[in-house]
């Protein structure tokens, strides 16, 4: 006989305990990149830069800490995908919990079981980041300090904050886990629908630009970071916390206007609930924010450096942009989990209108207008603010605007491949959630 | 096989069987225009998989289903599709409208299907609405309705389109006496109205009693059927 909590884990479906797995240990690699990049010190950071060729604002100490702060955020695509990744099967999950509640389980019980089902599988992915860490190390340090700057240090580790790196991911996967079981939990209905979101994170990002306002034009040492860093930190958590707001508000634009049913569908799905997806979507506006900066970067580089100095550059740059593409295709996904999630939710009423005659590619088709309406507005946002601002802030030249356009174009046409391509993905189990063989398993 | 002279809908030898679970054993029906079918039995007798299996949603492992002469299993998905969005109704029980839509929205929604404007189709399902009674509630989300309330709006849904038969699921299986009994009055009446055949699935005998013919169904086989029916008692 297998032990509880393995069972508990297999119940809940190998899909989700891989994607929990795979997502935790992405996330504790990239906190064991930023804790040594944090170990590298102020002292040996010009000796550090020689000899490990770093790439320049991860060598020098002044920008180092920007560069540590883009590397957590890096994490935020990841952690909303693994908060996705714990919601897939939450309707098996609920008729599970409902069958144990009747079997005798308390509340506790099924918290705690709901804790195991995500807190194991992060634990094992809190530990594969360890080796992740050493692959990156290998590629984007060793291996890149050899044809350009390096992103990873190679001289210092994280240390003995891997300890706490690996134990703080692991105790986040234990505390979704039962953030989880108390969403399953809740059998009885809700007394009624939480209201439409409210526009207040606003206020934060309007700080945020005023902030980077005043500090504009400051001196560049280390100290004068911290302008810089809390204009960042509150723009982009007061994007988070806008992001819900934004997709009910295209949501409700889309679902008047709607002349299509797809369309329709669409609207009024993300005005009931745009608050997940909404969450998903604000990790696509900072990407888009990233690549806005480094657009009018690379134009900024393309425009004013020495060819021969240009790879030390670009390279590094065109490494992060990669980094922000592939979040945006994880974010991508994980909205379209969220949409097939939802879906299976409310499979009865799919079928049956499937049964009266509507095709599931309407259905397919409304949950890519779904997708698109959560996240093309805030990457376009996100980008555009991205090159306006880090531009504004920095003084360059008008040239390096090609760039930032070009960001533009390159994000707008990766969020819409995602979406086509990660809705392609999912369309097995949108299609099995709508087939109106559910009638029969009411 | 072909249909009798009046029928719309015949279905002959149907069998159908989910995993070592036989549901349907060489089931026949025929359906008029216009009339009203009751097809009964006990629990688990197959009324349901019968009645998906009439509609379309099913299809059967053998037997033929036709409708105005075309036998269903020789079209396609999307020819099925288009053809229960167009000529057939559906009601169930509960849970068939979708709880993000308003009720005027969920009503108009096969209309814009079938390529009607918004405003041509949010027109036609006011007028259903009004005529169930239950106009006041173009706006209102399913979740803020009650189960009779819910019902009304899913018999507009599936009137809509003037469909040439109305399939209903134990369409007051979910509602207290009462309410059940309006329901159903509303659904016998508008279909008469529209000159809509009416195949009601249902295990409660004052429901078949408001139907011209009642066809027992019992473990996958009509057991009895009324006048009319070409039943094959087992």
């Amino acid at each position: 006989m297998r032990p509880l909590p393995l069972t508990i884990v297999l119940a809940a479906g190998r899909g989700r305990a891989a994607l929990v797995v795979a997502t935790t240990a992405v996330t504790s690699a990239l906190l064991l990149v930023a804790a040594s990049m944090a170990r590298l010190g102020r002292d040996d950071a010009w000796s550090s830069y020689e000899q490990e060729h770093l790439f320049a604002p991860i060598g020098d100490a002044g920008t180092r800490p920007g560069a540590i702060l883009a590397v957590v955020l890096l994490t935020v695509p990841v952690l909303l995908l693994l908060d996705q990744a714990v919601r897939l099967g939450s309707t098996g999950r609920h008729r599970r919990y409902t069958a144990l509640s009747v079997a005798g389980a308390t509340r506790r019980d099924l918290r705690r079981w709901a804790a195991i089902e995500v807190g194991a599988p992060a634990v094992a992915g809190a530990l594969l980041g360890v080796p992740l860490w050493l692959l990156l190390r290998e590629l984007l340090g060793f291996r890149l300090a050899m044809h350009a700057g390096a992103l990873v240090p190679t001289s210092v580790g994280p240390g003995p904050w891997t300890w706490a790196i690996l134990a703080a991911v692991a105790a986040y996967g234990v505390l979704v886990g039962r953030r989880s079981g108390s969403r399953a939990t809740a059998l009885t209905g809700r007394g009624g629908e939480a209201g439409a979101p409210r526009p207040w994170p606003a206020l934060a990002v309007l700080a945020g630009a005023l902030v980077a306002i005043s500090g504009r034009g400051g001196s560049s040492s280390a100290d004068s970071l911290a302008t810089p860093i809390a204009a960042v930190l509150l723009v982009t958590l007061g994007t988070v916390g806008l992001a819900p707001w934004a997709a009910h508000a295209a949501g409700v634009r889309a679902a008047r206007r709607a002349r299509r049913a797809a369309t329709l569908i669409a609207g009024r799905r993300l005005q009931a609930d745009p608050r997940p997806a909404g969450r998903a979507a604000a990790a696509v506006g900072a990407v888009g924010l990233t690549v806005g900066v480094l657009g009018v970067f690379v134009g900024d580089v393309l425009a004013t450096t020495d060819p021969y100095d240009r790879d030390d550059y670009l390279v590094p740059a065109a490494i992060v942009a990669v980094c922000a593409l592939l979040a945006v295709v994880m974010i991508a996904l994980s909205i379209a989990v969220h949409s097939v999630e939802t879906t299976a939710q409310h499979r009865r009423e799919m079928a049956a209108l499937v049964a009266t005659g509507v095709s599931s590619s309407v259905l397919t088709g409304a949950q890519r207008t779904e997708c698109l309406l959560t996240s093309l507005p805030l990457a376009l946002a996100g980008s555009a603010a991205g090159s306006l601002g880090y531009g504004w802030l920095v003084g360059l030249s008008p040239a390096a605007y090609a760039g930032g356009a070009a960001a533009l174009l390159l994000t707008a046409s990766v969020v819409a491949g995602s979406v086509l391509v990660t809705t392609a993905l999912v369309r097995p189990w949108l299609v099995a959630a709508v087939d109106p063989g559910n009638l029969r398993t009411a | 096989m072909t249909d009798t002279p009046q029928s719309i809908l015949t279905a002959h030898g149907v069998h159908k069987s989910f995993g070592r679970t036989v549901a349907l054993r060489g089931a026949a029906l025929e359906v008029q225009p216009g009339e009203c079918v009751a097809i009964t039995g006990p629990s688990g007798s197959g009324k349901s998989t019968l009645l998906h299996c009439l509609a379309g949603v099913l299809m059967p492992d053998s037997g033929v289903v036709t409708f105005r002469g075309t036998r269903l299993d020789a079209l396609g998905v999307d020819e099925r599709t288009r053809l229960r969005r167009s000529s057939f109704g559906l009601v169930l029980q509960f849970g068939q409208l979708v709880p993000e839509l308003s009720a005027l929205e969920n009503v108009a929604l096969p209309l814009m299907l079938e390529g009607r404007r918004r405003p041509d189709a949010a027109a036609a399902a006011t007028q259903w609405l009004e005529r169930l009674e239950v106009a006041q509630l173009a706006h209102t989300r399913p979740t803020a309705m009650s189960g009779g309330e819910a019902q009304r709006v899913a018999i507009a849904r599936a009137l809509v389109t003037s469909p040439d038969i109305v399939f209903a699921d134990e369409p007051t299986g979910a509602l207290d006496t009462v309410t059940g009994e309006l329901a159903l009055d509303v659904l016998v009446k508008a279909t008469r109205e529209t000159e809509a055949a009416l195949v009601l699935v249902t295990h409660d005998n004052r429901v078949a009693a408001a139907a011209e013919r009642e066809v027992v169904l019992r473990d996958g086989a009509i057991e009895a059927a009324g006048d009319g029916g070409p039943g094959e008692p087992t």
